[in-house]
């Protein structure tokens, strides 16, 4: 029997992320003073120091950097689901600018290295959303 | 000049390992005094002359660490081995890469004059139950909010797009990683290495047949989970020429992290920590790529081999491939590597594995497995990431 996924925490840095996925929408944070996008989340700008960090709701279009087929679960909540794959997505609006999330809504036969794709929202419960990929209709 | 407190003023003096075992019949504690005992002996020193201590120490998740039973730390060791005088000490985990961080800690140390005689220990333990390194956390904090939740927890699974984008962006081939794969098993062959990896030869075929972990990684890319400790005496060059065995003399120590430490979140394929260590670690050493007679390539992972080849300027970017598919880094070739049969084989030794096989070459006691030119080697440890880079010469 496959047991639970884990379960994000938001917290602080984080939370408009979650409540955005909530919202279905693919929310970073963006530099007020360089516009620069920071992902994974965090309080100051890597680019310039600020604390001028602000959500920021993208597209959630993007291009699959890399990606790898997973036939061992590592973490619980898996088991059932290998093969799965786990897609490094390069999102649209700046160079260098990741996700990652599972390739969903397609074979994985199918996926391949600069494949458009588009975030889905997976709502796995009431209170989480976690946002995932697939291909861009 | 820079490095030069190091360069040719500081040695390994003496080694010590249990080799990697699966299921050993004493604590990780007993098996790093094993590691200690045999360390001071095969210097000739006496435990009371070690006057500084570094561990590095693995339990698989530091949570679950036991001190005495899957883990060892500098306070435990002093007490173990009753030592008053210690002047340095430092415990370190993944902050550190691997057992060769200990290695280049100490050598800093003594090369800083904070004690003479520094011992480094590193300890691997191997969880006896679960899914080997799985991340159980029902719950995903922090970073591991954007990872685990995706199944995307564990460290095969996490380094195999890195192989797949550079398979993309230089061509390279599973043809050419299995070339190395099955060399290093040729090499754990060749005489009575203590390890994990079955004794059986492996072929090309037999590899592409194998099972996948997460592609385009297989299980034979992966090293070996283990139990296993090791120590090393570092000292200074002279004290080390008054010990009994030819000192292997430290040239150069780096360190490197690339601008993402995080190396599921690298920007590209590019991030790699080695080039950053690379850019002084042969000014420091003051000799170069093409001055080493063997390598001690760190295989934590099978594609490692390709990047430390091009980070350490032994190819240019993109010509790993063809340099070990043309058989390069064999015994026969230009830059023989892991003769040993490295962590592919002997087990997640974390960089020790290859210190201590370094070091034995370069004395020329590595027995069967000894290769005809072993003046000068580097030591790796880490994936290209958080990486650390020694350069050896033997004292000859």
């Amino acid at each position: 029997m496959q047991s639970e996924k884990p379960v994000p925490v938001p917290d602080v840095v984080t939370q408009q992320y979650w409540d955005g996925a909530r919202r279905e929408e693919l929310t970073l944070l963006r530099c007020r003073d360089c516009d620069t996008f920071v992902h994974p989340p965090k309080p100051t700008c890597t680019n310039c120091q600020s604390e001028a960090m602000e959500a920021a709701v993208v597209s959630g279009q993007g291009e699959i950097y890399s990606f790898s087929i997973m036939y061992n679960h590592g973490n619980p909540g898996f088991e059932d689901e290998v093969p799965y794959a786990v897609g490094i997505v390069h999102l649209a609006e700046q160079p260098g600018l990741k996700a990652i999330g599972n390739i969903v809504e397609c074979n994985i036969d199918d996926i391949y290295i600069g494949m458009p794709v588009e975030v889905v929202f997976e709502h796995r419960s009431p209170e989480v959303t976690v946002p995932q990929f697939g291909p861009r209709k | 000049m820079r490095g030069a407190p190091i360069r040719e003023n500081v040695a390994i003096a003496g080694i010590g390992y249990t080799g990697c075992y699966r299921s050993p019949d004493a604590p990780i504690s007993t098996m790093a005094m094993r590691a200690i005992v045999e360390a001071v002996a095969d210097a000739g020193i006496e435990v009371a002359d070690i006057d500084g201590i570094c561990t590095y120490d693995l339990p698989i998740r530091t949570s679950d660490g036991v001190t005495g039973v899957n883990t060892v730390n500098c306070e435990y060791l002093i007490e173990a081995l009753g030592l008053p005088g210690v002047t340095w000490w430092a415990d370190r985990g993944m902050n550190v890469p691997m057992g060769l961080g200990g290695v280049s800690e100490a050598a800093m140390a003594v090369a800083a004059g904070m004690c003479e005689v520094a011992l480094v220990v590193s300890t691997s333990w191997r969880p006896k139950s679960g899914v080997y390194a799985a991340v159980n956390e029902p719950l995903a904090t922090g970073p591991s909010a954007f990872t685990t939740p995706y199944g995307f927890g564990i460290m095969p699974q996490m380094w195999a797009p890195w192989w797949r984008r550079y398979m993309f962006e230089y061509g390279a081939t599973e043809e050419q990683l299995a070339t190395f794969v099955v060399g290093n098993r040729a090499n754990y062959l060749l005489s009575n290495v203590p390890g994990v990896a079955p004794k059986d030869p492996l072929t090309v075929d037999d590899y592409l047949n194998s099972r996948w972990i997460a592609s385009p990684l297989r299980l034979l890319d992966c090293d070996w989970p283990c139990d296993n400790a090791g120590a090393v005496i570092v000292t200074t060059a002279e004290r080390a020429r008054d010990m009994k065995q030819i000192p292997a003399l430290v040239l150069a120590v780096g360190g490197g992290t690339g601008p993402r430490h995080s190396f599921e979140w690298w920007d590209n394929g590019a991030n790699h920590g080695g080039d950053y260590v690379a850019k002084g670690i042969w000014e420091k050493a003051g000799i170069g790529p093409e001055d080493m007679d063997f390598f001690m390539l760190y295989d934590g992972f099978s594609p490692f081999a390709f990047y430390w080849l091009e980070s350490l300027g032994f190819v240019g970017r993109g010509e790993a491939g063809d340099f070990i598919a043309g058989g390069g880094l064999s015994r026969e070739g230009s830059l023989p590597a892991t003769p040993h049969g490295g962590s592919l084989n002997e087990g997640r030794s974390l960089s020790m594995g290859h210190v201590i096989e370094g070091v034995r070459q370069l004395r020329g006691t590595a027995g069967l497995r000894q290769l005809p030119r072993h003046a000068t080697t580097v030591v790796t440890g880490g994936g290209d990431h958080m990486c650390n880079v020694v350069v050896l010469r033997a004292d000859v």
